[in-house]
């Protein structure tokens, strides 16, 4: 498990579960994440990065999670 | 009780068995996404799947799930409502289970009206399989048994469920993760048979074959041939061909049929003691 943090908010990647198809890096509107030598995805930017959680949503193999501070309701976000 | 969506999935078993960059995982996740808020007591909630890729949902949720014959998940569903009808059961369907092999235990479930819920992952091929042409296969696509263009016209699975009398029905696609989670958490709470039909990319089989093979452009093209049904009665016959609506299609209250069928027993038993009664 690798985690990027942002102050508070961090994003955690499990490389064991990523199987490299790009939907992530190809989703993300503020082009935090890229794909390693490996084909596995890693959080480059993590400064960038704004945490709306459209990596999290899109990934098929549940290997992105992204932690905030719940403000809205998860329906909501 | 859980309320995190990852506490209802057997963490352990990932990485799962389909493909990168499948649509099936997002809608896995949805479904985890909308029994978390929902709250749903893994006690008392089974997923049952068929054969076909989908068919692997019910192996990654923590809970009691059944992998069934093919196009049987219905049935196997059935029964179990009937013995346990405090159960919440969700049905992880594939297009090929749910209205190719399995279709007339399909149109039954959706005329009985049971409190079932019913997600078909419809990515118009037979992926686990080898790519074959699907009821669901959009004309002159190819597969692996239509290498020249698809000659048959498919199925609508939401029209087709709307006429055999399931009380909700909503289609949505595997890019709006936040109305698959809506009308997943809408499907299980509606009482009787609900159908969301969630169409998605098959990038390895459906993809490689028309020329898709990249996940993410799939996951576009599906969402661009979509139009929201809110926007769908302004549009004319010329600007609805090629196009599929999507959003929720069809609620209606009708009764449901396990309850009928156990108020019907209640009925019955009373009766036989009346009778005993009296004599």
């Amino acid at each position: 498990m690798r985690r990027y943090e942002q102050g508070s908010f961090f994003l955690e990647i499990e490389p064991r579960r990523c199987k490299g198809c790009g939907v992530c890096v190809q989703s993300c509107p503020q082009g935090v994440l890229t794909l390693n030598s490996e084909g596995k995805v890693e959080a480059t930017e993590i400064a960038r990065c704004v945490f709306c959680g459209i990596c999290e949503q899109r990934c098929p193999d549940f290997a992105i999670s992204v932690h905030k501070e719940r403000i809205l309701q998860p329906s909501l976000v | 009780m859980a309320s995190e969506p990852r506490e209802y999935l057997r963490i352990e078993r990932l990485p799962h068995v389909w493909c990168p960059g499948c649509g099936h995982g997002m809608i896995t996740h949805a479904l985890a996404c909308a029994m978390a808020e929902l709250e749903l007591d893994p006690k008392q909630t089974a997923v049952i799947g068929g054969i076909g890729c989908s068919g692997r949902t019910a192996f990654l949720f923590d809970m009691d799930s059944m992998h069934t014959t093919h196009g049987r998940a219905v049935v196997f569903a059935t029964g179990l409502k009937l013995v346990r009808p405090a159960l919440t059961i969700v049905l992880a369907l594939g297009d090929g289970d749910a209205i190719g092999i399995g279709g007339n235990h399909f149109i039954h479930a959706c005329r009985r009206n049971l409190d079932l819920t019913a997600i078909i992952y419809n990515n118009a091929i037979y992926g686990q399989t080898g790519g074959q042409v699907a009821p669901t296969t959009p004309p002159a696509k190819k597969s692996t048994t239509s290498p020249y263009g698809n000659l048959e016209h498919p199925f609508d699975i939401a029209r087709l469920a709307i006429a055999a009398g399931a009380t909700y029905v909503a289609r949505t696609t595997s890019f709006d993760f936040a109305d698959m989670v809506k009308f997943i958490k809408r499907g299980i709470q509606h009482k009787g048979f609900s159908v969301i039909e969630v169409l998605t990319h098959c990038p390895t089989y459906y993809g490689r074959l028309n020329d898709l093979r990249d996940p993410y452009e799939m996951l576009h093209t599906i969402k661009e041939q979509t139009v929201p049904i809110e926007e769908w009665d302004q549009l004319s016959e010329e600007e609805r061909a090629g196009k599929i609506v999507i959003g929720e299609l069809h609620r209606q209250v009708r009764p449901e049929f396990v309850e009928s069928y156990y108020r019907l027993i209640a009925q019955m038993q009373r009766l036989q003691e009346n009778s005993v009664d009296g004599h």
